[in-house]
């Protein structure tokens, strides 16, 4: 049976890189806000659909803006992946933050006028500093699945 | 070397992250938007509806002197950074550099008060919105 011998210098550092290296890594996730889903937004209408409606089926707004006799709600959910590496002297880090975000705009009756929609929370991806995250063939796969989760077309 | 020689360079090279490091760093936020689209869509006077068709929702709307201005904004930089931290005579002193801007860079659609877009802007949020976070006076009712 063999053992390392640890009398080289260059054997002694190797282990000490490895188990600074083994100790020295992280992934973390953090959500912001409730999920928002893609199938509330489809069933708001303009022209018919009151506040009081979109706030029974969306909840309480992160936000409103009042523009002049007129008025807007914003929703957002956050999803944060952070991920790092932590070599010695040297670290590599990496956040990716996408949102989903609704903005409702309401007139002088309340009642809907515009609405804009951006789902893209289930989007970011544990990954080092150097990669490309905002590639297409990294999108589509997980639009695709959330469409399918949520039954949207 | 000796033993002991061993454990105080192994030691040392423990030590020293905690007062020297660099990083290289990436910060994602957000997704960009296209800024031509954006600038189409001001030279045809777009409604609000078509502008949130195209770009999504915004990440702001505030009201300006005569409408409202709506801004996406996105980061999607990296870049190293150094940081130095030691105790001189019992006072921390820490050097910090960081090579690239953290600020987001992004679009802003001014519309007129009946929701037609009437200009886009684009380069970093804080220096193209400047001058338009001005609160708009409130009228005087009788």
């Amino acid at each position: 049976m063999s053992h390392l011998r640890l009398s080289s210098l260059p054997a002694f550092l190797l282990l000490a890189v490895a188990a600074c290296t083994l100790s020295g890594c992280f992934v973390s996730r953090q959500s912001t806000n409730e999920p928002l889903s893609m199938r509330a937004v489809s069933g708001l209408q303009p022209g018919t659909t009151t506040a009081q409606e979109v706030v029974q089926r969306l909840g309480a707004p992160n936000d409103v803006i009042q523009l002049g006799k007129r008025s807007a709600y914003r929703y957002d959910h956050t999803i944060q992946k952070s991920a790092g590496l932590w070599l010695l002297l040297i670290g590599f880090f990496n956040e990716d933050a996408r949102q989903d975000r609704i903005w409702v705009f309401f007139d002088e009756r309340n009642l809907l006028t515009h609405v804009g929609s951006t789902f893209s929370s289930h989007r970011p991806q544990y990954s080092m500093p150097w990669e490309d995250i905002h590639e297409r063939s990294d999108n589509e796969p997980r639009d695709e699945d959330r469409r399918e989760e949520e039954g949207v077309e | 070397m000796t033993p002991l020689g061993r454990l105080a360079i192994g030691l040392g090279l423990l030590a020293l992250p905690s007062c020297v490091s660099f990083n290289y760093s990436r910060l994602s936020l957000n997704e960009p938007r296209p800024i031509i689209v954006a600038q189409e869509l001001a030279d045809k006077s777009a409604e609000l509806q078509v502008c949130l068709d195209a770009l999504g929702a915004p990440l702001e709307i505030w009201e300006t002197a005569d409408g409202f201005a709506a801004t996406y904004g996105w980061i999607d930089q990296a870049g190293w950074s150094f940081t130095a931290s030691i105790s001189v005579r019992a006072v921390p002193v820490r050097f910090n550099y960081v090579s690239e801007s953290r600020d987001l860079f992004g679009i802003v659609l001014l519309f007129s008060d009946d929701a037609k877009l009437r200009l886009a802007r684009s380069g970093y949020l804080s220096e193209i919105t400047a001058d338009l976070r001005r609160r708009p006076p409130q009228p005087v009712e009788d």
